[in-house]
């Protein structure tokens, strides 16, 4: 392992390995904090590119993006609450709470440092644990995302805010949408009328900035006039390292969580994102606390989201199977190499796959460094007067919209979904489970039938396989713990 | 002041009832497998309704004015004729305008920053989303 190790170390010693993972960095977070892109695709644009250059420049050029990209999500959902990917939809929670208050660095300086502590977590654990998490790996099958899915809905219980109703209406809401298209296992069309881009179901993406976007900006119209929005003034002010050490269990035990799920191939670090979030409330000792800027609502979703990235590699750098979307598209890099993932990798390209993991180390340094020069620019952004700000936020909500998959339908997805967004805000409905469902309504519906097919109708698969069963278990638990301890809560009071 | 959770409750249940109503033209085969097509769709609604109907027989219901500010309503027709005139008119032009606009409705009068925020902006997102990334940004009347 040492000596793996220090071949890795060789391999990137060089200056064009440097020059790749500092330009990694830099393009994944533009690539994070633009709405409409993501990490996967800042990755899919750039792997043509990569063609001219060395196999391990390319690599380390691409996983640094995708690492800076998860965390970039983050920056646009603090500063302006719009999350620049899926994942960064949970840090908005706190993120933006913590911005409204004036206090944009608290948040953006511990979204950095978790992000990074996150990532180094992510990559100890792909160096460490590589062989036996791939294992894991290949133990999921359908009743296993199934459950899986059925314990990440749950979450919304810790999203719902004062209302766990509207929460379940909102995300009954987004599972409903998430049925619109062709149905995956007959073709048929579900919900379409008609429009033919409907066939291939609604654009996650315009949905996320739809939701998240363009209602902040109807939102902030009507707040526009407010005491509080004119006398708005935000500090420079960064967390110092006391508050930062405070957050260590939050960010160890979402790092762990992140690495887990990030091997499971499908899963990703959207549904990472909230189930850290969730976990992290769960386990606190003032729950009430998350959703009003607290410095733990953003440091969970944020070590778990980067965290995923050293793990995702697991799979598909010792089996050839993607942990993640973006590792998908990184296994077409590979490929454009001549490199095939899987074992024999490890055995004729020890160079390469060591350079990789040593340099996932090197790109948290640098997106440290970055992230943290970056902060006095977020803040000067958006201290941007709100006449001028909203507007902006408007036009890149349309023109990321359509940068999807340069289609208006798109765009036109983005538009209902900023009223519909802005409705159930102003009548005082979650969004954010809507999101939730969108994200796991088709892992959900689709393993639920393959489970069946697989087990011939018996729905017993669910509770025999022991994964399944766990996860069903935890999924009670986490919803039923809210409630319970509510009525106990409501129970001690009144006695 | 209309009770909203009451108003909302009602609009799921009707676009619900209309869904499950709407599932029926679904065009299936004969082989439909395990687990038809309609099935989730139906679950869902029937759940959606479930709740809906909870909602309506709550106590402490939320009472919200219903009618959305008139700034609001403004600001969606403005995003609703940029998205409408985006692929005739193209980003270049229609871009400064959409920002001038929405500027000016929301109260700003800085004429000079005004106008430099307008066209450095839509320069700025053109140098990123058509430049370096590549999106093909609708020309329209530049194209011709």
């Amino acid at each position: 392992m040492i000596e793996n190790l220090l071949l890795g170390i060789h391999a990137i010693s060089s200056l064009s390995a440097i020059v790749a993972i500092i330009a990694g960095v830099v393009l994944g977070i533009l690539a994070g904090v633009m709405p409409g892109l993501s990490a996967s695709t800042g990755v899919a644009l750039l792997v043509p590119f990569t063609y001219g250059i060395s196999p391990l420049a390319s690599m380390l050029l691409l996983v640094s993006l995708y690492m800076a990209g998860e965390y970039g999500g983050s920056i646009t959902a603090i500063a302006i609450g719009t999350p620049g990917t899926p994942a960064a939809a949970a840090t908005l929670l706190d993120g933006y709470e913590l911005t409204r208050q004036g206090q944009p660095g608290m948040a953006l300086g511990t979204s950095v440092v978790a992000s990074t502590i996150g990532g180094l977590f992510g990559a100890l654990v792909l160096v460490a644990f590589s062989e036996p998490l791939a294992k894991v790996a290949l133990s999921f099958g359908a009743p296993e995302y199934f459950s899986l899915a059925i314990f990440g809905l749950t979450i919304i219980s810790s999203m719902s805010g004062k209302s766990l109703l509207k929460g379940f209406i909102a995300m009954f809401l987004g599972l409903l949408i998430k049925t619109i298209g062709l149905d995956p296992f007959t073709g048929t069309e579900r919900f379409t009328f008609g429009v033919d881009k409907l066939m291939d179901g609604i654009s996650f993406i315009p949905a996320l900035i739809g939701l998240f976007a363009l209602s902040e900006v109807f939102v902030g119209i009507e707040h526009l006039k407010s005491e509080i929005t004119q006398n708005a003034k935000y500090s420079f002010r960064i967390p110092t390292l006391q508050e930062l050490a405070k957050l260590w269990r939050v960010i160890l035990q979402s790092s762990i969580i992140g690495s887990v799920i990030g091997v499971l191939p499908g899963a990703g670090a959207t549904i990472t994102s909230f189930i850290c979030y969730n976990e992290a409330k769960r386990f606190s000792g003032n729950p009430e606390k998350y959703g009003t800027g607290c410095l733990e609502g953003i440091a969970a979703p944020e070590s778990g989201n980067n965290a995923v990235v050293g793990s995702a590699l697991i799979p598909l750098l010792t089996l050839g199977i993607p942990g993640s979307a973006t590792a998908a598209v990184l296994i077409g890099a590979l490929m454009l190499h001549g490199l095939i993932p899987g074992p024999m990798l490890f055995v004729n390209h020890a160079d390469l796959v060591y350079g990789i993991f040593v340099g996932l180390f090197v790109a948290c340094f640098f997106q440290l460094l970055f992230g943290l020069m970056g902060i006095p620019l977020w803040i000067k952004i958006i201290s941007t007067p709100k006449a001028l700000l909203l507007p902006a936020i408007a036009a890149i909500a349309v023109v990321g919209a359509f940068g999807t998959d340069y289609s208006l339908v798109d765009v036109w997805i983005m538009v209902a979904f900023g009223i519909l967004g802005y409705i159930l805000r102003k009548y005082k409905f979650p969004v954010t489970p809507v999101i939730l469902a969108l994200v796991l309504g088709g892992i959900l519906e689709e393993n639920f039938r393959r489970a069946l097919i697989i087990s011939n109708g018996d729905y017993s698969i669910f509770f025999t396989k022991p994964i399944s069963l766990a996860l069903l278990i935890l999924a009670v638990l986490s919803l039923g713990s809210p409630i319970l301890i509510e009525r106990l809560t409501r129970g001690d009071s009144k006695s | 002041m209309v009770k909203s959770d009451r108003f909302m409750a009602i609009l799921f249940i009707a676009a619900g009832a209309f869904l499950y109503l709407w599932s029926y033209r679904f065009v299936q085969g004969e082989d439909v497998g395990l687990i038809p097509p309609t099935f989730f769709p139906r679950m869902i609604i029937l759940a959606l309704t479930v709740c809906c109907l909870l909602l309506l027989f709550q106590k402490n219901k939320v009472t919200v004015s219903f009618a959305a500010p008139r700034g609001v309503l403004a600001g969606v027709g403005l995003v609703l004729g940029y998205v409408l005139l985006m692929n005739r008119v193209g980003y270049f032009i229609l871009t400064p305008l959409f920002l001038f606009l929405f500027s000016i409705l929301l109260g700003y009068r800085r004429w000079i920053p005004l106008l430099l925020f307008c066209i450095g902006g839509t320069l700025f997102a053109y140098l990123i989303f058509y430049s370096v990334l590549a999106v093909p940004l609708p020309m329209g009347l530049l194209e011709s």
